[in-house]
Order: C-alpha cells, then sequence, then structure tokens
C-alpha cells in the first residue's frame, strides 16, 4: 500500500480470546476501498443468512477510510457495520479522534466475532491488541467508564463503549465515542457489543498515516477548504452546527410533529438558530475539518441548571422536541445527555417516547400500563422517567427498549398504526410526505438511516433543483443520493460533505487517489460505482434474508394521512409509483424488488448473482 | 388590499422574526422582498445563494420565483440554505 491504508486489520475472537493480525486484501480494497464498503463487504460474506443479531455468530466490523487520518477534511470518522438488530446490514458512525488514532495504532479495522465470557473490553496499542477484564466498568455511564479505562491505559488514549442500555440489550442501544459526547447511534450496534460482552474498544498510536503523493495532497486538501469556504451554507454550519436547521425544517413541514400527526406547535419559535445559539459555551470540532460543527451547552438557571454538555444535534432536538410536542430546549439537553450516558440513540428513543405518549393519549396503553402518572405531549419529566425505564429495562421499559415495532406486536390493540418504523427501523428527523426522493431512499434501504439520502436536491436545489412534492423522477435522485453517501462513506467521508455538497465527485476522486496512489480511485465514474456496488450488496445481504418489495415499505400514517400543517399542505407519500420508479432507476426487479443478474454482473457481482438465484 | 406573514429564520447573525405585511392584490414576491430592506439580494436582483424563500412551506423556486404572486394568507418565510443534521 502506497499510502491511505495501513496494510494491517485485526480479527478478535471473543469467545477463544485469541487476537489475530491479518494484512489487508488489494482485492477488498479495490472493490469496496473502505470504511462502509468494507464492513458491508466482510459482514455479507461472514454473517450467514437466518443469523440473530444479539447471538456470538454476528460480528461487528469497526472500520476507517482511507482518507481517515490523512489531512483531507471530514474525514475523521469511524464505522460500525453489523448485521443489524432490525435485521438489515446497516453501518452507523461517528465523528472524533477515534479513527485517526485506530490507524495511528496500525489497523485499517478490527473483525470482532463470538462472545466474552465475562465483561471485556480491547486494549489497542501500537500494533498490539489485548483482551482486558471489564468487570469494573460494566454498568458504568459512558462518559465516566470511558475517563476509567483511559486512566487505566494511557491518558492520551481513544474510547469507544457501551453504557448500561447496552449491556442490557436495549435494541436501539448505541456505541459511545469521544467522551460520551460522540454516537454510532443507529442500528443496535450497542446492543450488539453487550450481546457479546465487549464493554469497550481503547485505542492509542503514535504512528502515521502516509500518504501517497504529499504534494498533490496539500493541493488536493487547498482546494478542498476553498470550495468549503465558498459553499452558502458554510458560515451559519460552522457556527451552529445543525441547530441552524430545526426551525427551517419546521417551516418547510419537513420536521413532523407529535410522532408524525404533523399538527402545528406552540412556541416553535424556541428553536431560533439564535436562541439555540445562547447555550453554547464553546465551539469544537473533529481532526481534520474545518467545519467545525460541534459545541459544547451549559445551563445555568432553572431545574436543570449546571448541565453541561454537548449540543444535541438537529435530530436529538426534533426527538425530544416537536416529536414529543416539547418546546422547554434545556430539557432537550439533558435528555440527549441521560441518552449519551446511558448509550441509546437519541432518535429511535425520541421516537419510542412518542409512540408511548399517543398510546396513552388513544387510551391503547393505561397509565398503569405505563407506570408513570401524566405521560401526556410535552411533558418532559415524564420523558425523563420514561427513558430511564427504557435503558433499564424497567416495567413498560422492557417492552418499549425493544422498539416501535415490536413493541407494537406485543401490546397489539392496533398499536401497530402509530409505530413509525421502516424494517424495524424508527424513523428519524424527516418527514417523507414533504420530500419524496428523501422518503424513497429511507424506503428502499437495507436501514433507513437518518442521514442517508438528505436530498439536497429537494431542500437546497445542489447539484440540480427538484420539485420536494413531485413523484416523477425520484428514483434517479434516491438512487444518486444513496450512490454517494456510499462511496463517501467508504472513503471515510462524515455525511455531510455529500449532505451538503461541499465537494464534488472530482474532489473526492483527487483526494482518493493523492492518499492512496491507487489509479482507479482517480476516476469519480468508479467511486459511483463502488457506490453502486456497496448499494446492491447490502441489498442482496436483505435479499437473503428473505426480504423483497414488501419490506421497502413506509407506515400507514405517511402513506395515508395527508399534512394537515400548511407547510406541505395535503401531501402524502405515493408509495408504490415511486417505488417502481426508483426500482427502475437501480435496474431491479419491478415485481420483487431484488436486483437482476444482469445488474449484479455489471457491478462485478457474479458470486451474488449466484447466490441470490435460489430467492427469486 | 391582502395580508401576508414574514416569518424571517435567524442565524448567527441575524434575529429571528415573525410580522403581518398589507400589500396591493397584485404584488409579487420580488415586490414583497425589495419593500422589506433585507439584504438578501445579489447585485444582479436575484437571491443571494445563501437564503431561501417558503411560500406555504414550497420553495418559491418551484413557483414562480420573484414573480410568483402572493394571495392573501400567505406565509413567507426567509431562511438560511440548510440540508440536514
Amino acid at each position: 500500500m502506497k499510502g491511505g491504508y495501513i496494510g494491517k486489520f485485526l480479527r478478535v475472537d471473543l469467545t477463544n480470546r485469541k487476537v489475530a493480525i491479518k494484512e489487508l486484501e488489494e482485492s477488498l480494497v479495490l472493490n469496496y476501498v473502505g470504511g462502509r464498503g468494507v464492513g458491508v463487504k466482510i459482514i455479507y460474506d461472514e454473517v450467514k443468512p437466518g443469523t440473530n443479531p444479539l447471538s456470538p455468530d454476528n460480528k461487528l466490523v469497526v472500520s476507517t477510510g482511507p482518507l481517515t487520518g490523512t489531512p483531507a477534511q471530514s474525514c475523521s470518522r469511524i464505522f460500525i457495520t453489523s448485521k443489524s438488530v432490525p435485521g438489515g446490514v446497516h453501518t452507523t458512525s461517528s465523528g472524533g479522534p477515534f479513527g485517526p488514532q485506530l490507524k495511528a495504532a496500525g489497523f485499517d479495522y478490527i473483525i470482532i466475532e463470538g462472545k466474552a465470557d465475562k465483561p471485556t473490553f480491547l486494549w489497542i496499542y501500537d500494533g498490539k491488541c489485548e483482551l482486558k477484564d471489564a468487570s469494573h466498568v460494566w454498568g458504568v455511564f459512558t462518559k465516566e467508564a470511558s475517563e476509567i479505562l483511559k486512566a487505566e491505559t494511557d491518558s492520551k488514549a481513544e474510547v469507544m463503549c457501551i453504557g448500561p442500555a447496552g449491556e442490557k440489550m436495549v435494541h436501539f442501544a448505541s456505541v459511545m465515542t469521544n467522551d460520551g459526547f460522540s454516537a454510532c447511534g443507529r442500528g443496535g450496534m450497542g446492543a450488539i457489543m453487550g450481546s457479546k460482552n465487549l464493554k469497550a474498544i481503547v485505542v492509542r498510536g503514535t504512528g502515521k498515516v502516509n500518504v501517497a503523493n504529499e504534494e498533490e495532497m496539500r493541493e488536493a486538501v487547498r482546494e478542498q477548504i476553498e470550495l468549503y469556504k465558498k459553499h452558502p451554507s458554510f458560515e451559519g454550519f460552522h457556527n451552529l452546527g445543525t441547530s441552524l436547521v430545526t426551525l427551517a425544517f419546521y417551516e418547510i413541514g419537513h420536521n413532523p410533529t407529535f410522532n408524525f400527526r404533523q399538527e402545528e406547535i406552540r412556541n416553535v419559535e424556541i428553536f431560533a438558530p439564535e436562541n439555540i445559539g445562547k447555550y453554547v459555551v464553546k465551539h469544537y470540532g473533529c481532526p481534520n475539518c474545518i467545519c467545525g460543527c460541534k459545541k459544547i451547552m451549559k445551563i445555568t438557571s432553572g431545574p436543570f441548571s449546571g448541565v453541561m454538555w454537548d449540543m444535541p444535534e438537529y435530530e436529538t432536538q426534533w426527538a425530544f422536541g416537536n416529536n414529543i410536542g416539547n418546546t422547554n430546549f434545556e430539557s432537550i439537553i439533558v435528555l440527549g445527555m441521560l441518552c449519551d450516558e446511558y448509550g441509546m440513540d437519541t432518535i429511535s428513543t425520541g421516537s419510542v417516547i412518542a409512540f408511548t405518549m399517543e398510546l396513552c393519549e388513544l387510551g391503547i396503553l393505561s397509565k398503569s400500563e405505563v407506570g408513570i402518572p401524566d405521560l401526556h405531549w410535552g411533558n418532559y419529566e415524564a420523558a425523563i422517567e420514561l427513558l430511564r425505564k427504557i435503558a433499564l429495562r424497567e416495567g413498560i421499559g422492557g417492552v418499549l427498549a425493544d422498539g416501535v415495532m415490536m413493541a407494537a406486536q406485543k401490546i397489539g390493540r392496533g398499536a401497530e398504526k402509530y409505530a413509525m418504523q421502516i424494517k424495524g427501523l424508527e424513523l428519524a428527523a424527516y418527514d417523507p410526505r414533504a420530500a419524496k426522493a428523501h422518503g424513497l431512499s429511507w424506503a428502499t434501504l437495507s436501514a433507513p438511516r437518518h442521514s442517508i439520502g438528505w436530498s439536497k436536491h429537494e431542500i437546497i436545489g445542489l447539484p440540480e433543483k427538484v420539485d420536494p412534492y413531485l413523484t416523477e423522477g425520484k428514483g434517479r435522485i434516491a438512487k444518486y443520493n444513496q450512490d454517494e453517501s456510499a462511496f463517501c462513506e467508504a472513503l471515510g467521508y462524515c455525511i455531510m460533505v455529500p449532505a451538503f455538497y461541499f465537494a464534488t465527485d472530482q474532489q473526492h476522486a483527487k483526494l482518493a487517489y493523492a492518499a492512496t496512489g491507487i489509479k482507479q480511485f482517480k476516476d469519480p465514474k468508479y467511486l459511483w460505482l463502488v457506490g453502486e456496488r456497496i448499494i446492491n450488496l447490502e441489498r442482496a445481504f436483505g435479499v437473503r434474508e428473505g426480504w423483497d418489495r414488501k419490506q421497502d415499505t413506509m407506515p400507514q400514517r405517511i402513506v395515508k394521512e395527508p399534512i394537515p400543517r400548511k407547510a406541505a399542505h395535503g401531501q402524502v407519500f405515493e408509495l408504490e409509483k415511486l417505488l417502481d420508479d426508483y426500482y427502475e432507476a437501480r435496474g431491479w426487479d419491478k415485481k420483487t424488488g431484488i436486483p437482476t443478474e444482469e445488474k449484479l454482473r455489471e457491478l462485478g457481482l457474479d458470486d451474488v448473482a449466484k447466490e441470490l438465484r435460489k430467492y427469486r | 388590499m391582502i395580508t401576508v406573514t414574514v416569518k424571517l429564520i435567524g442565524d448567527h447573525k441575524r434575529k429571528s422574526a415573525t410580522f403581518s405585511v398589507n400589500l396591493n392584490k397584485e404584488q409579487s414576491l420580488g415586490d414583497l422582498l425589495k419593500s422589506l430592506n433585507l439584504e438578501i439580494f445579489k447585485e444582479d436582483g436575484g437571491l443571494r445563494p445563501d437564503m431561501v424563500v417558503i411560500i406555504n412551506g414550497k420553495n418559491a423556486h418551484f413557483l414562480n420565483g420573484l414573480n410568483t404572486k402572493l394571495k392573501h394568507g400567505d406565509v413567507i418565510v426567509i431562511m438560511p440554505i440548510v440540508v440536514g443534521g
């Protein structure tokens, strides 16, 4: 390897407490690049269809991209890929220094398999890896556990760990990095770590990531920074991060309220960016990223006075704000903090709370079943109590901790109608009715993550202006956003880069080539093909699990109930029509939603084409 | 005479605000925006690239742009360009 890659990975067998250091395979890199691509390929090859995601047979891939740890901007990411708790192959990622630190310690990625017989953490330092006892930090909050493990190993180490929710296998438990401030949030990766008795991974490295051509890299980064600074959203994003979005999205009908009932919210003005900005006491960011979008907030008065925590991102502001009818911003900071400490995804947690509030309002769940008096819209104190019950699987929390789809099945009584999920994953902070290419991306992905398919076309009109309400041509736009995010996450990028269109595909290719010296990466078309290959492999994973067009769906509310608010008034999600358009754009069979043999062969996936024959 | 509601969404420089404006019936979005005297135009008369104007939840670009005729009760939102979070 000329640069970008370290050239080594770790295979950790927790059952037999064995660690092996292996050489990176060139064909894997050429076809899947790194990050999400490498993760998806390994999980496809090594996790058999029908595997219980919370069994020792499931595996975790913790990976970086070739741009991680180089001077390229916005690539300080770490990706976790597994068969997610909802069942599809899923990649989730976080920013912060963990990714660069893993490469500095001498590894591009880690494959984790089996199950430890007792609480364990991995200690990885300068080319070595040990399994160590984690009994003393089992049951401990994520920030405190991170601090304890750093004090025991190296104060400059980076920690990825789970909290009590992961240990109790809450289905939407997160994996926290960055001292408990950043989350690999979605898909229940924390529950998978918990099922393996793996509390944490601690890394420390003093090595360097070489790049193939330093001069070309310097020039490409200079150009990248120039592009960022010219972008119309850059300054606002730099100053306010994702807080810039909340009120604006509410006004375009893209910020759902009351569990997607979309009624108007009183006092929504508290989400005005300049109001949220008042809580900011520190601006910071990931290594090698001039965006610096992260903020520390402090509460200095009222019942939550004394709390200082990471700024709740847009998704969290929605999850504990408009989606549960709550406009007390300080309580949103606290709810976000509690999720981080217990190690739970804020999006799914907020969605579960909204679902429960609606069931209580409709009388489907009684107060005695829930065990919390006054669990009604906007009651943040009741929401805090419910969050705790979920994290610790206490009372009704034990049912809700399985996510809205499974909870609705257990509760019955028509509860399924109010479970806002696709393929078992709770919907995030956008309304598919108000931006249809965005919704279509969710409906069709193996795991409808919040951040995949942000449709810049429909919202900001880049790289082309597309009417958000029209159905025509949305298959092509959804494919574009999915493929682009897949190759960007393979390279190691933060999803904000393709989402905002901060840089072009030519720029990505230039950086990829300068870092790795791999000539194929010089061509943007090659990278697009890698993205398409990753999406098709994710799809094939789902097909092997028995998924087809029937799983590409939307909650009934999104398909049947027109938005009542003035913004996006009357819009519904025209599911079947949009799906037809998408399968056509993808070259997949319209009837089944399965990639055609021709398409798979075109992407070099001949073995996958053969394997899928029996599912057609 | 018609009345429309204008909502400005702030950022690190501008404050958010909501107010009503009375207009003659035939006035367009461009007329309204010019009368508000906000710093949202480029020298060539087009909108600045970091601003978006929404009429009743829909980007004015997909209506008739600055020539869109306004109706009584319209809600016009002027906001910084944002994509997701």
